[in-house]
């Protein structure tokens, strides 16, 4: 039996008046769901016909004034590694649907509504998820295409010595803009063929940041053998030309679930 | 399922073998993404939103800086928990350092003794 994390937030105390939810999973039995040890909250579930919310109680204030920081040891760090390692558990025991971070509820009545309200879809999406996992193709092409003439200097001296110093560095530009090219076609290569195997992608193609490229593949178990064989000759590919390259899973679905819950209070 | 995550190639990730990501690389993954609750039935304590893009500035300026060579914060105890570990290593290998060069100058000081007893005993010959 997988064990789940303990909770650093909060306990299963009196003073405890909010629900952090973690996931959507099969409405499965409290054995699924260990205790935690001295001092950790019990995660629990509340299930609505087949479908079940996993959640902790948490005192609210606690996630109040929640800086930006990146740094490890910092209390928003400790929040999201806690909520990826919950997931990821979950992952473990069956198919489940991540539920953005930071998500709180007031009482199990708010949850109990929000389940039956989006029964329909809710279970769509998790049959979607159901037996694959997400796999994430990263790839950064700075260390591939760097500036070779950047830091040398003009000669000092000498008739033409600048006009050579320009010429070397336009060679340079162009010999970077065709290595890019021929970078891009690789990775849009690699893309199409994992996009292929994949149950689902996300977005049209890889999605740039600067000189790093990113994309998440939805896999079943089933394409998982053949996914990780063409990785693994694309990515020995890109990081032979010098790029940086990796495929890491599999992951829980987030980025597979794109799913809006509404519900109201007084509904 | 997802038991046990493999990993190919490197990716400019912390780590090549699968193992702990960096936290930005489990930011990137969690920020932003999963079912999302609307409606009044809803308590939002966290603003995700704004705290999405205070921290996708962060690391898009962690990032652009790594592009340009400037990693300081690899280094640093506070930042990285890489550097914490291999602080905790040198404070421990000083301390073993420290407790065997006690040990080597114990015998040594037993030594002396040991040495000057009969010098002092015969009249302190020994002093010039």
């Amino acid at each position: 039996m997988t064990q789940l994390p303990e909770t650093p937030m909060g306990a299963n105390t009196p003073s405890a008046d909010c629900l952090y939810v973690y996931g959507i999973v099969d409405a499965v039995t409290d054995a699924l769901l260990p205790v935690r040890g001295p001092g950790g909250a019990t995660l629990q579930q509340t299930a609505v016909g087949p479908l079940a919310a996993v959640h902790c109680w948490i005192d609210p204030s606690e996630l109040d004034d929640l800086e930006a920081d990146i740094a490890e040891g910092s209390r928003l760090a400790a929040l999201v590694r806690h909520h990826d390692e919950v997931v990821r558990a979950l992952a473990a025991i069956g198919p489940v649907l991540p539920v953005r971070l930071g998500t709180l509820l007031p009482d199990q009545a708010a949850l109990t509504e929000l389940l039956g309200a989006g029964d329909a879809g809710i279970g769509t999406a998790l049959d979607r998820v159901r037996d694959c996992g997400e796999w994430e193709l990263r790839v950064n092409m700075s260390g591939a295409v760097a500036d070779e003439s950047a830091d040398e200097q003009p000669e000092a001296v000498g008739v033409g010595a600048g006009t050579n110093y320009l010429m070397r560095r336009q060679n340079e530009r162009r010999r970077q803009t065709q290595l890019r090219e021929t970078l891009d076609a690789k990775v849009a290569a690699l893309d199409a063929e994992l996009a292929q195997l994949a149950t689902a992608a996300t977005g049209a193609g890889m999605s740039y940041a600067g000189s790093g490229a990113r994309r998440a593949y939805l896999v079943h178990e089933s394409a998982r053998n053949a996914v990780v064989a063409v990785a693994a000759q694309g990515i020995a590919e890109l990081e032979s030309a010098g790029c940086d390259a990796a495929l890491r899973g599999p992951l829980p679905p987030y980025s597979f679930a794109d799913v809006r819950l509404e519900a109201h209070a007084d509904a | 399922m997802t038991n046990g995550i493999t990993q190919i190639g490197t990716g400019g990730m912390t780590r090549r073998a699968p193992g702990p990501e960096s936290l930005a690389d489990v930011l990137e993954r969690v920020l932003d993404k999963g079912v999302v609750i609307i409606g009044d039935v809803g308590v939002s304590i966290l603003d995700i939103e704004l705290l999405t893009l205070k921290i996708r500035l962060l690391i898009a300026s962690a990032d652009t800086a790594r592009d340009m060579g400037i990693d300081w914060w690899t280094g640093d105890p506070f930042f990285s928990s890489e550097a914490r570990r291999s602080e905790a290593e040198i404070e421990s290998l000083r301390d073993r350092i420290a407790e065997l060069e006690g040990q080597v100058q114990q015998p040594e000081q037993d030594g002396s003794k040991a040495a000057a007893s009969p010098t002092r005993a015969d009249g302190g010959s020994n002093e010039k």
